[in-house]
């Protein structure tokens, strides 16, 4: 095993989280090496491909992982284990490579509101689920949110009565309304509602050196051709590593975080790009692999210490994953809704988030992405015809015609909804990977089923000739499993009791002196919005504390 | 300089190009890497059921059965033994039913088998062996889709025929801002 | 005396190949290269094309057209041939395949050559991304190869440098930079199908533009050429109407790259739709094919 020259710090994971990490800590003076299990994403491998986009996934992922070297599995509700890839859907599959989900991602930058920190406060315990309030407040977090909508780039206005209130303007004007964005917009208002325009991390205006958006199609799920979709990719990382102090260590796999007799964390065990295992040492550690990965390595970290698991020693690790159901409703016009100028998502409303009664939190709503043609041939209301001159006919005649509001559901963390890993299943290193296992609380349901009914008011009123909801309240079997996906959060919960969380309010694992999490996987809840700002926010917050405790 | 090995090797190669005509009796042999000509003309005509030619191009026109046989081949191998199982099965049903292969049967005949197909009517007691009549549909229609709604790039849609169908532009005609 | 043999064997054997190859150049494809299934499909579409009076070997060369480099070549194809499981569609031109052809291009279509010399088109690698204005205010980007370097192949982090300021970047490859960005083969494709009734003739006066439905779009994308005749037309908006925008093959083609914003709108972006009382022309009413020349300067076209 090869030994590598000490350094201060590692981060582990070149996402949204572990990007900015990096940022920090090498502007500061730390010489830092930052891991990722992917490579750089070249937005020529797969230009405008559906097939392979981070939409749809069905003969690749555009943005890794390998299919064939990162399996996992899921547990079924019977107890049965099936081995899985990315090409599934209860993968809950995050993108491996430098920049992670913000290379392809749809770019909305919320904020989460006051009551997102305290929703337990807010609303009471909720039974059979683990809610609870923020050991921090949104006023902990503003300054950090600024900074992030700064140094990556966020366009937008203060068109939104409901968000909180911020010391600093946008960096960047808000965008246009699309033709769908604009006209539902309109009918939101007549309704006594209060639409605005999203705030995105991406270039309304040409910054920071790079090119304003060009109302691109094909943008969530895909790479920008012009680079005026912000990731950290393509920002923060840039500046880490012109510092000279920030390595970016590519295609490498970290199995396991390695433990002194001290207890404290000395390093890290990985594989390089040719599949050497090779050990990395460093005075602090920053995790940010994903709510489910991060788990994974902290599970896989055992130590006479730590016999189940770095940070562990509670059972704490791998639990209360969340993810966002998104509802809503859909409905055809009988007039070409849609304009087709990128990326879709132009109006949302939060009219929605909080204080409805008998509803826990609540969820946005904005109308969507694009579907691309494949996409949009498998999406149909029930009953509708799904193959022949019929389905060809709905396609041509309704490709345009298809308004919706869509939007995500704040979920109620769930105690056995859980990353664990697999005691037989290996990936091509030989790691044991991720076993997901737990259900939704049926409250979410619940939840789906008021916010879809919202959306299904306003289409109607916005005269769509046909609606249908998309509640996810009847879910096919096959699909039986704790919620994740892309914003999947919740697996390392920041709180002040060791007994009910892994982390403290400055990320830091509870009795690992040296060890932080800068991913999703210290929310404690996941809020009604994307949760991607908030990630980096708080990766901003906590990189700032290592820099003053431990340069 | 060649060395000798090198100009053996060369020769072999070249004299071999020379027989070729000799070998490839039925170029229609090698236009598919997974399926026989045969399997292929009734998967061609499963597919314009699928999506059938009007006053657009249909299936048949916009070369899905190029995506499907391209798509088994490189990603999804172990779809090759239910496709072909499923296609034996149903000629086999055909040919016992109606006396004749399914790409010969009148639309409307086709059309009644796969809907029988699709509901999981059609009797399995013969072949039908890792695939269902049911889901060997589902698995064609899924596949159809993909080849025809997808991109060029992977052997199907051919000159953007769905594309045009629904009049997006492909590629997107948007400028860079300064040109 | 075993090197003797040897010599007269290998001489003997040697020219056995050589006359055989001779003679395989020169016999219908048919027999020869169109055997394979990997040719055929292309062999079909050629025959259909405004090239079918010019051989396989007069674009795509021999094996001794071009010394070892393409004996290495052919002798690959043949030996992919046996060993690799392609197909047709699996078989593009490398960017110096392509070129090669462009060259060859060039000694029948003399006039166009010179026209596009003189274009605007005519520009580098060199020139397009080492413009150090632009690069000064905006970085390229992989879009930029949409238009420009169609076929390279590699994306603009292999293309060049863009670490540090500006003036630091560099294209890696100077041979790549000396290359065209924009060539024949951006816009035509050699085997496109060309009925031979719609063949411009010396005597012919009718507008070019009727007679040019069978350029193609290279789209990089997905690798493949489309007949401009296929494209999708665009609307573009004037004010809240749509603006006449001439919808023939040719400007729908020039509108690929000279392409409006988003939403379309006349003159915005890179968007050069005619307007006024030159609204409806067709680009190649006013505007030389391969020149691009204008017979006489319309200052205001384009935005009036």
């Amino acid at each position: 095993m090869d030994k590598n020259k000490h350094v201060q710090a590692i981060v582990v994971g070149a996402g949204g989280g572990g990007g900015v990490a990096a940022k920090v800590l090498a502007t500061a003076g730390m010489q830092t090496v930052l891991f990722e299990r992917g490579g750089w994403p070249s937005y020529d491998a797969h230009i405008n491909d559906e097939l392979i986009s981070q939409r749809m996934q069905v003969l690749d992922s555009a943005f890794g992982p390998a299919w064939d070297k990162h399996p996992r599995v899921h547990v079924r509700e019977n107890g049965e284990r099936d081995i899985i890839t990315a090409a599934n859907g209860n993968y809950n599959h995050v993108a491996a490579c430098v920049g992670s989900g913000t290379v392809s991602y749809g770019a909305m930058a919320w904020r989460f509101m006051r009551e997102d920190f305290r929703l337990k406060t807010t609303y009471g315990a909720v039974e059979g689920s683990t809610l609870d309030d923020w050991p921090i407040t949104y006023d902990d977090l503003e300054p950090y949110y600024s900074q992030a909508e700064w140094e990556i780039g966020v366009s937008g206005d203060d068109g939104n009565p409901f968000a909180a209130p911020r010391e600093r303007p946008y960096p960047m004007p808000a965008f246009e309304y699309n033709r769908d964005g604009e006209y539902l917009a309109g009918v939101c208002r007549r309704m006594g509602l209060h639409p605005f325009s999203i705030p995105m991390l991406r270039n309304s205006v040409a910054y920071n050196g790079r090119a304003a958006c060009i109302r691109n199609r094909t943008c969530c799920g895909y790479a920008c051709p012009v680079d005026a979709k912000n990731g950290t990719q393509n920002t923060v990382i840039p500046v880490a590593m012109a510092t000279g102090l920030c390595e970016v260590r590519t295609h490498c796999v970290v199995a396991e975080l390695l433990v002194n007799d001290a207890g404290l964390v000395s390093g890290v065990r990985y594989f390089d790009k040719d599949g050497k295992e090779q050990v990395q040492t460093a005075d602090v550690v920053v995790v940010s692999g994903s709510a489910t990965e991060t788990a994974r390595l902290l599970l896989n970290s055992r130590s006479p210490l730590h016999p189940a698991g770095l940070g562990n020693n509670r059972d704490c690790v791998g639990r209360n994953l969340q993810g966002h159901a998104y509802t809503g409703a859909s409905g055809l016009f009988d007039w070409d809704i849609l304009d087709l100028s990128g990326p879709g998502a132009t109006m949302a409303i939060c009219d929605y988030n909080h204080h409805n009664p008998g509803i826990v939190g609540g969820g946005l709503l904005a109308n969507e992405f694009y579907m691309l043609p494949y996409a949009f041939s498998q999406s149909r209301p029930w009953g509708e015809p799904r193959w022949g001159k019929a389905h060809k006919d709905y396609q041509r005649n309704n490709y345009r015609r298809l308004g919706r509001m869509i939007g995500p559901i704040q979920e109620m963390p769930m105690w056995d909804a859980r990353v664990t890993v697999d005691p037989q299943v290996k990936d091509y290193w030989g790691i044991p990977v991720v076993a997901l296992s737990g259900a939704k609380h049926p409250r979410d349901f619940e939840h789906c089923r008021f916010l879809s009914s919202k959306a299904e008011e306003i289409l109607k009123e916005a005269g769509a000739v046909r609606t249908w909801r998309h509640t996810g309240d009847r879910p096919p079997s096959s699909f039986y499993g704790p919620s994740g996906g892309q914003h999947q959060a919740g697996t390392c919960r920041m709180g002040h009791d060791p007994a009910t969380s892994v982390v403290n309010e400055w990320c830091k694992v509870h009795d690992v002196d040296n060890l932080f999490i800068a991913d999703g996987s210290v929310l404690v809840t996941n809020g009604g919005f994307n949760p991607v700002l908030t990630i980096m926010a708080l990766a901003y917050r906590t990189s700032e504390y290592i820099v003053n405790h431990y340069r | 300089m060649l060395d000798r090995r090198q100009f053996i090797k060369q020769s072999v190669a070249w004299s071999g190009c020379l027989l070729l005509p000799a070998c490839r009796p039925d170029p229609r042999q090698r236009l598919y890497r997974t399926f026989s000509p045969e399997e292929a003309d009734c998967l061609i005509a499963l597919c314009e059921q699928v999506i059938p030619a009007d006053d657009t191009p249909g299936a048949t026109d916009a070369g899905v059965i190029f995506y499907i046989d391209n798509a088994v081949a490189h990603y999804f191998p172990k779809t090759i033994s239910r496709y072909k199982s499923g296609v034996a099965s149903l000629q086999a049903y055909c040919i016992g039913e109606h006396g004749s292969p399914f790409e010969t049967l009148p639309t409307q005949v086709q059309t009644d088998i796969m809907k029988r197909m699709e509901s999981g009517d059609l009797p399995a007691s013969d072949g039908w062996e890792g695939v269902s009549p049911k889901s060997f549909m589902s698995m064609l229609v899924e596949h159809t889709m993909q080849g025809f709604y997808g991109p060029p790039r992977h052997g199907g849609n051919r000159h953007y025929a769905s594309y045009r169908m629904l009049k997006l532009d492909f590629p997107l005609v948007v400028g860079q801002n300064r040109y | 005396m075993k090197k003797l043999t040897f010599f007269i064997t290998a001489t003997l054997a040697m020219s056995v190949l050589l006359s055989g190859y001779m003679t395989w150049n020169y016999v219908d494809p048919v027999n020869t290269c169109a055997q394979c299934h990997e040719v055929s499909p292309s062999h079909e579409s050629w025959l259909q094309s405004a090239h079918a009076d010019v051989r396989c070997i007069d674009c795509h060369g021999t094996a001794f057209s071009r010394g070892l480099h393409s004996l290495k070549e052919k002798s690959g194809m043949v030996l992919a041939h046996w060993f690799d499981e392609k197909q047709n569609i699996d078989i593009r031109l490398t960017e110096e395949q392509m070129l090669d052809v462009v060259l060859r291009c060039a000694e029948c279509h003399r006039a166009e050559h010179a026209g596009w010399l003189e274009s605007g088109h005519a520009l580098t690698y060199g020139e397009v991304f080492m413009n150090g204005e632009h690069n000064r205010e905006e970085k390229p980007y992989a879009d930029c190869l949409r238009c420009h370097g169609m076929f390279y192949e590699g994306d603009i982090h292999t293309l060049m440098s863009l670490e540090g300021e500006p003036d630091d970047w560099h294209i890696y490859d100077k041979k790549q930079a000396e290359r065209p960005a924009i060539t024949c083969l951006s816009c035509h494709e050699i085997h496109t199908p060309n009925p031979v009734s719609t063949r411009r003739t010396p005597t012919d006066t009718t507008s070019l533009s009727d007679k040019a439905p069978y350029t193609s779009l290279y789209v990089r994308a997905d690798k493949t050429h489309l007949r401009t005749d296929l494209l999708t037309p665009v609307t573009i908006m004037q004010g809240d109407s749509s603006a006449l925008a001439a919808i023939d093959p040719a400007s729908l083609l020039c509108l690929q790259c000279h392409a409006p914003n988003s939403s379309h709108r006349a003159g915005s972006s890179d968007d050069r739709t005619p307007l006024g009382i030159h609204a409806g022309k067709s680009c190649l009413d006013c505007h030389s094919a391969h020149s691009m020349r204008t017979p006489r300067m319309f200052p205001l076209v384009h935005t009036h």
